[in-house]
């Protein structure tokens, strides 16, 4: 999924004296290199890099660190769907559209399948990108309402550590919230 | 542990200035940063692939989850793990479902409520307490709750409450009842 460093002289204006070329496409062109937990090496535009609270933060640190980062707690398929993500909510902090900004969210969730949303929250969280966290706890939570205690065990494959008489005792103290609830 | 170092090791000592700028994160979730950096070492340790397997994720990302439900939701799920359940016992989902501007709306309305809102020990206490009792308010003019299930605030209005604005039958001569909820006069 990494994307390969576009040749210069594809990019630039011609016309424009060569040193002004070199600058402007080294300011444009800044990308930061990003390590996954499953040996991936993805180069992210900076803006893209910086919506990533804890990457933000090592480059505040480090200012002029050209180091790889390593994430050791994301894997390379949902890193990829956050980073789709994030280019898209550049875009609207450059030009804000709060209307067009919710479509384009909801967009980005209803493709997504179930086990998608699952693996990008630790992720979301790991880098710590607030709005993706909200869009994501939304979606998830809307797939999740009214549903019963075993799908939602399922849906986010999640073990039970219940004894069955703990569980017993759950569901009688909160019998009211067990009535009338969608089939699996 | 032992992977995550391995991992260390091959990189450059920037990996460290990481490490260590990760505690230094400001953070309105865990009130511990050592806390949150220690779990999450202790996350890229155990993990599959380095990925963080979802049993592992912290009760405050649940919790996180759990606030874009319905109290209905939340009461029901916490039958789904101990990590759901105490997530679904935690003041932030809880505060979640009580109205933005309980705190101000009781302390100018209601001194039974503001007491309420000092004296109960979790959000969770708070809620439950408000939908099984409701609180006279706005000088003894309407009861305030809220509706069990999805957290929806509920006003009951006195008789002397009502504005009735058409028509003639209506109107006149309010009865005392000595047992009403609401002021009388």
């Amino acid at each position: 999924m990494s994307s390969s460093a576009e040749n210069p002289t594809l990019t630039a204006e011609i016309t424009k004296p060569s040193t002004e070329i070199a600058t402007e496409t080294a300011q444009s062109a800044k990308k930061i290199t990003l390590k996954t937990s499953d040996d991936q090496i993805f180069e992210v535009e900076e803006s893209v890099a910086m919506e990533f609270a804890t990457v933000k933060s090592f480059f505040e640190d480090a200012p002029s660190s050209t180091d790889t980062v390593p994430l050791p707690n994301v894997p390379a398929k949902p890193f990829s769907q956050v980073i789709e993500f994030c280019k898209e909510q550049i875009k609207f902090k450059a030009n804000p559209d709060e209307t067009e900004k919710k479509r384009s969210n909801s967009e980005f969730v209803k493709e997504k399948t179930n086990e998608d949303l699952v693996e990008m929250i630790p992720v979301a969280n790991y880098l710590e990108i607030k709005d993706l966290l909200d869009v994501l706890n939304q979606a998830v939570a809307d797939r999740i309402q009214n549903r019963s205690v075993e799908y939602v065990r399922s849906f986010f494959g999640i073990d039970n550590d219940f004894t069955s008489e703990e569980e017993a005792l759950l569901r009688e103290e909160h019998a009211w919230a067990f009535e009338d609830v969608d089939e699996d | 542990m032992i992977l995550y170092y391995s991992v260390t090791v091959s990189v450059t000592s920037h990996t460290k200035d990481l490490i260590a700028s990760l505690s230094h994160l400001p953070f309105n979730i865990i009130p511990s940063k050592q806390k949150r950096f220690d779990r999450r070492m202790e996350l890229s340790s155990g993990s599959v692939e380095g990925g963080v397997p979802v049993n592992d994720l912290p009760e405050e990302c649940w919790a996180n989850v759990l606030s874009f439900t319905t109290p209905r939701d939340v009461c029901r799920f916490s039958a789904v793990s101990p990590i759901f359940k105490s997530a679904a016992e935690s003041d932030v989902v809880w505060q979640s479902f009580l109205p933005n501007d309980l705190q101000s709306f009781l302390s100018t309305t209601a001194p039974d409520g503001s007491l309420l809102m000092s004296s109960a020990s979790s959000k969770k206490e708070v809620y439950f307490s408000i939908c099984d009792n409701p609180i006279i308010v706005d000088n003894g003019r309407k009861s305030f709750s809220l509706e069990k299930k999805s957290g929806k605030k509920c006003y009951m209005l006195s008789a002397r409450d009502l504005e009735i604005t058409s028509g003639t039958l209506y109107t006149g001569h309010g009865i005392p009842v000595s047992d009403s909820r609401f002021t009388l006069s």
